[in-house]
């Protein structure tokens, strides 16, 4: 009797034993998968934003590119920036350029989209059409768009009879490019948002348009709300994309004159990489952490409010 | 199953982890030996627009390649200053680079270029003016490849039309613009870059030289003079307030149409106003009481890289004075509308090719931009950008605007 029971409690240990050899491979193999991604993620996203942080501790200057040293500042370079007197005029460009670019590129976007749901004779064609801003270089979109705005002889100016120096004219440099940069964004925005509405079942639209709903209370009162997910989507990409635009601003005004057009961005770059012996990498750092710790809390908070979603 | 996918996830990770390895090791500079002696070096340029393998620059760089059996590697960096310097942060630097001639002292003082002592590059014949940007600390780094610089371009026919002549002192030049400028028609009287940056700063000197002032001092009663000579004329109309914007280029694209009576600009225009087939002049930009004012000098130089290894270096001095002799420099002047560094060179120049009779004088009367302050003028360069943009874009007066510019120059 007890010899049967000896056997059966040795069996219970081998096949204990087997089990977690087999879950240990398990777990090794999912290792295995994710190694790839995460060393991706650590080599391109982590370890460039640790240099940058750590790049804004120091003092790295022109010398420091040749002999590789540079002193550690602490919070100097903090310092620096806030109480250097061009911050407030560029925070408040970054902020208006990123407000004004993502309320009008989304209006533009989805106004569209709504358009395209009707199919139409050459729809489709059309639609790809408005993908361009989108598939062209920036350079090719930026130096388009600084001809255009020229003051003599730009076409702007000859379409509305308007005598604007879009670009030399500090009061409206800003506005050119908040123009040129809404132009750039509408096929993103169009593409999301038609996908989004393209998921929206057709039945919702019949129902309430049996119960005598308008085109306007239809879109309201159905296409809004069911838009929520892909709005949240596209306007947290829209931001993280406008925050740091660059090249757009650089080609067009390289942030002037004065700091008219100057947005956190072109300012990190200004600092890094002009002024002869005085550019400072560690202060085009420091501004960049900033944008940077910017960019992340709305990233924070926009996965708190999908987990909210998720679980209401 | 189970075994084939834990094969292939571990190999799957090896093979990134080599390939990450591989990719990190730096690169160190490129280029080959045989047998001690160097046969392939590596060359950076910023000449986007010699890239088609039959221009001037190509084959001043095939020539060489022939006669000092040394292989080019050439690397062709539209932002090349910034380039160089990333480079030298992360060891790839090349052996030869050329750079822009008031860069040259930045990086001699860092130590990352080899002096001529060293590289074996004879300038001794070359002209002093010239070469004056590349002195540094009483050593000489590189050699010339050809300078140019500015001068007042005007067109012929309207001044013809309006019964002008070609103004000698500042006086004059402001009654011309004044004569020459329409509202109506948008023409305006003259035209020139006010941008921030070099472009700005490179066409303000010789209204800065030309009043009498310093790069020592920017924020001196000349200066301000200067400033306020460009600042009036934007202020009623006789130049365009877009000009805070417009680069040098674009300045010769609206001389050319019609646009802009007169226009500040360089040798390197001669050739595409040929083809625009405008009828110029050009003239020396006028001092503000007559004579000619002085001009900055524009053109690049040849550098050799102190790589650390010696036969490279040497190597790279010998590459570097086979470009700028003078033989082979003459199809490259020619085709680049350059001015010889060699005063004798220029003579002929100016013998063969008449429209580059004002030219030569210009580049004999010009000023290294950095000979006064050397390593410290692109920082002070810098500030003066600023403060002329945005006194021409009306948002600082002249003389506010300088003395922040020089306040800052000076912390």
């Amino acid at each position: 009797m007890n010899a049967v029971r000896a056997v059966g409690w040795q069996d219970d240990v081998s096949r204990a034993a087997a089990r977690r050899k087999a879950r240990r491979r398990t777990k090794l193999m999912a290792f295995g998968f994710i190694a790839p991604v995460v060393f991706y993620i650590l080599v391109f996203f982590v370890y460039p934003i640790l240099r940058t942080g750590q790049l804004s501790l120091q003092d790295y200057n022109f010398q420091s590119f040749f002999t590789g040293e540079a002193d550690f500042v602490g919070f100097a370079n903090y310092q620096a920036i806030f109480t250097d007197p061009s911050l407030g005029t560029v925070v408040l460009n970054t902020v208006l350029f990123t407000v004004l670019s993502l309320v009008f590129q989304f209006a533009a976007g989805l106004g569209l989209a709504v358009f395209f749901t009707r199919k139409f004779p050459l729809s489709t064609i059309f639609r790809s059409l408005i993908l361009i801003p989108w598939l062209l270089p920036v350079i090719v979109s930026a130096t388009t768009w600084r001809w255009m705005l020229f003051k003599d002889t730009g076409i702007i100016n000859a379409l509305f009879g308007t005598d604007i120096g879009w670009l030399s004219d500090p009061n409206w440099s800003l506005w050119g490019v908040i123009l040129a940069n809404i132009w750039l964004g509408i096929p993103f925005n169009l593409v999301l948002l038609y996908g989004g509405l393209q998921a929206i079942p057709q039945t919702l639209y019949e129902a309430a348009a049996l119960d005598g709903a308008g085109a306007w209370r239809r879109f309201w009162s159905v296409s809004w709300p069911l838009l929520r997910p892909v709005t949240a989507v596209t306007l947290l990409l829209g931001l993280v994309y406008t925050i740091k635009a660059f090249d757009i601003i650089w080609v067009m005004t390289e942030g002037g004159p004065g700091n008219s057009s100057q947005t956190l961005a072109t300012w990190s770059y200004k600092l890094s990489f002009e002024g002869g012996m005085d550019q400072s990498l560690s202060m085009g750092a420091t501004v960049a952490s900033i944008l940077f710790v910017v960019a992340l809390v709305f990233g924070l908070l926009y996965i708190r409010a999908q987990r909210k979603e998720v679980a209401a | 199953m189970t075994r084939f996918k834990a094969i292939a996830g571990t190999a799957l990770t090896a093979s990134l982890a080599v390939v990450a390895l591989g990719a990190c090791s730096s690169d160190g500079s490129p280029g080959g030996s045989d047998n001690g002696e160097v046969t392939s070096l590596t060359l950076w340029d910023g000449f986007t627009q010699y890239n088609t393998g039959s221009t001037p620059w190509e084959e001043l760089i095939n020539a060489c390649e022939s006669s000092t059996e040394i292989t080019i590697e050439r690397t062709v960096n539209t932002a090349l200053s910034d380039q160089f310097t990333q480079a030298a942060a992360s060891g790839t630097l090349p052996d030869i680079v050329i750079h822009d001639n008031p860069n040259v002292s930045q990086y001699a003082v860092t130590g990352v270029l080899a002096d001529n002592e060293t590289s074996g590059v004879d300038t001794t014949e070359m002209a002093p003016n010239i070469m004056a940007s590349g002195v540094v600390d009483g050593k000489t780094y590189g050699a010339s490849i050809g300078a140019n610089s500015l001068a007042l371009y005007y067109n012929e026919d309207l001044f013809d039309a309006a019964g002008v002549t070609p103004p000698t002192n500042w006086a004059e030049l402001k009654s011309a613009a004044e004569a020459l400028t329409d509202p109506a028609e948008r023409q305006f009287g003259l035209g020139f870059s006010a941008r921030p940056d070099q472009e700005g700063t490179f066409q303000f000197l010789p209204f800065f030289w030309g009043a009498g002032a310093e790069l020592s001092d920017i924020a001196s009663p000349k200066a301000v003079e200067a400033l306020e000579f460009w600042t009036d004329m934007v202020a009623d109309g006789t130049v365009s307030s877009e000009v805070a914007t417009l680069n040098q280029q674009e300045v010769r694209d609206r001389f050319a149409s019609g646009q802009f009576a007169m226009m500040v600009n360089g040798t390197w225009q001669l050739n595409n106003l040929d083809e625009a087939g405008i009828n110029y002049g050009v003239v020396p930009i006028p001092a503000k009481d007559g004579g000619e004012a002085a001009s900055p000098l524009g053109g690049e130089f040849a550098l050799a890289v102190d790589s650390g290894d010696d036969a490279r270096i040497t190597a790279a001095g010998k590459f570097i004075n086979c470009m700028t002799s003078r033989e082979n420099l003459g199809d490259w002047l020619e085709g680049q509308t350059y001015i010889s560094p060699y005063a004798d060179q220029a003579e002929e120049q100016a013998a063969s090719d008449e429209r580059l009779v004002p030219w030569v004088a210009a580049v004999s009367a010009a000023r290294a931009r950095t000979e006064d302050l050397g390593p410290d003028y692109q920082s002070v360069a810098a500030r003066l950008g600023e403060a002329l943009s945005s006194s021409v874009a009306d948002i600082t007066e002249p003389d506010k605007a300088l003395s922040d510019a020089q306040a800052a120059a000076e912390e």
